[in-house]
């Protein structure tokens, strides 16, 4: 596993969900640099998050504001955005998680960084922050659909 | 035309509920195989269609295709894949077991209203 | 669900703790838990594969968090929990999941504990199963870690 190798992963992922929002919720989005986000916000996000169990295992997780994922959410299972339960939106982001994982895994499934899911999980709160043992390797994908910001995250632990 | 959804994740089961309420359908829900089985054991007369997810808690889609596809009760019912499990010999292998079709996600709706048509016309009612 | 399978996960906190002097740890009951969670500030994930599949999420607020990080450090005060209060406790998980490998290892089970990511927040809660979660309190003199876990067997 190189620097290299990271980001080319990453961007599968990323590629993976695009395709996953662009097909279930015709969501069309574009992707910068992590380091251009500024990531303090006040308002509650939800992240959902999955362990890549490989030869080495990594972790991935996808934070948005709450407003997002009710958003895409909404627009995945055609419900409104109000009529959406909390639960919901743990259960829609856990399975975006999934879903892009599980593109990504068949993707890599010839070549050493193929890896096993697990069961995805989900977090609500505010000022998430997600933190590993120093020195690991890791990298992020800040993604735009229109007004709404998504963070892709990933962690060799 | 009654169709049971067995997915854990109720977002998508959600998704199929919008796909066969087009179709004029009443949705069955399990959250994964157990569920499944016993709502099966109630229902299954009145079943037209079986979706089915791959990777689920306690008993997992695979595994329920098996133990549908044995029991004569519920061998005639057809059942759709619809899972993000895309390997190819995972796939051949759901054929392979009785799945009359495979649905992997992420799925457009038309591409799953059109899927859900045919495997109700493949099923051999 | 079969406790063989919950044990070494509670087995190695108390151990862990220990291993700091902390001795009046107390196993509260088994509770079938709603699957949310709410009111931490610190959860430390696992995930296991193996021969059972799923999450485990290690809960404390933050008071109890800079407890345990003073304990390992023996007794220096701990004001907040910055960088390095962070990567303390990052490091306490750690031991505690690779105390709970060891101890599968030992009864024979084929059970992958992975590396511990720690989620910092306010008004946290999560869902870490779409199947119902156990939990269980440990009541220790540094505060309540709770263990939630979320097993597909």
């Amino acid at each position: 596993m190189t620097d290299m190798d990271i980001e080319k992963i990453a961007d599968f992922f990323t590629e993976s969900l695009r395709q996953v929002l662009s097909t279930m919720a015709g969501f069309e989005i574009s992707h910068v640099a992590c380091d251009q986000l500024n990531t303090s916000t006040d308002n509650p996000i939800i992240m959902g998050a999955m362990v890549l169990h490989g030869k080495k295992d990594a972790i991935i997780s996808l934070s948005m504001e709450k407003d997002t994922a009710a958003m895409i959410i909404a627009y995945m299972t055609g419900i409104l955005p109000r009529e959406l339960k909390e639960q919901d939106l743990f259960d829609g982001v856990a399975e975006l998680v999934n879903i892009m994982a599980g593109e990504v895994k068949a993707r890599l499934s010839n070549t050493p960084h193929h890896f096993l899911l697990t069961s995805p999980f989900s977090l609500g709160g505010t000022n998430l922050k997600m933190v590993q043992k120093k020195n690991l390797l890791e990298t992020c994908r800040h993604l735009k659909a229109g007004e709404m910001d998504i963070t892709f995250r990933i962690a060799y632990i | 035309m009654r169709v049971l959804s067995v997915d854990d994740s109720s977002m998508v089961r959600k998704i199929i509920k919008g796909a066969v309420e087009v179709l004029d359908g009443e949705l069955l829900e399990a959250s994964d195989g157990i569920e499944a089985l016993e709502l099966l054991e109630e229902e299954y007369k009145s079943v037209d269609l079986i979706l089915l997810d791959w990777n689920m808690p306690r008993l997992d889609g695979m595994e329920v295709l098996k133990r549908l596809k044995g029991d004569r009760r519920f061998r005639s019912i057809p059942v759709m894949m619809v899972t993000t499990e895309s390997e190819r010999e995972n796939i051949v292998r759901a054929i392979q077991h009785g799945a009359v079709h495979y649905l992997v996600k992420p799925f457009t709706i038309e591409e799953l209203i059109k899927r859900i048509m045919e495997s109700l016309g493949k099923g051999g009612l | 669900m079969d406790v063989k399978y919950i044990l070494p996960f509670l087995e190695s906190v108390k151990s862990v703790l220990e291993q700091f002097g902390v001795t009046d740890i107390k196993r509260g009951q088994l509770a079938k838990n709603d699957i949310m969670h709410v009111n931490q500030d610190v959860t430390a994930v696992v995930g296991v594969v193996g021969q059972i599949r799923g999450n485990i999420a290690y809960s404390m607020s933050e008071d109890t968090a800079r407890r345990i990080v003073s304990t390992m450090m023996m007794g220096m005060p701990v004001e907040q929990l910055d960088e390095m209060g962070r990567s303390a406790i990052g490091e306490f998980a750690n031991m505690v999941t690779g105390n709970a490998s060891i101890l599968f290892s030992n009864t024979g089970l084929e059970v992958d504990v992975t590396p511990p990511s720690i989620i910092f927040g306010k008004d946290m809660y999560f869902i870490i199963s779409t199947v119902q979660t156990i939990k269980i309190d440990m009541e220790t003199s540094l505060g309540k870690i709770e263990v939630n876990i979320g097993l597909e067997i």
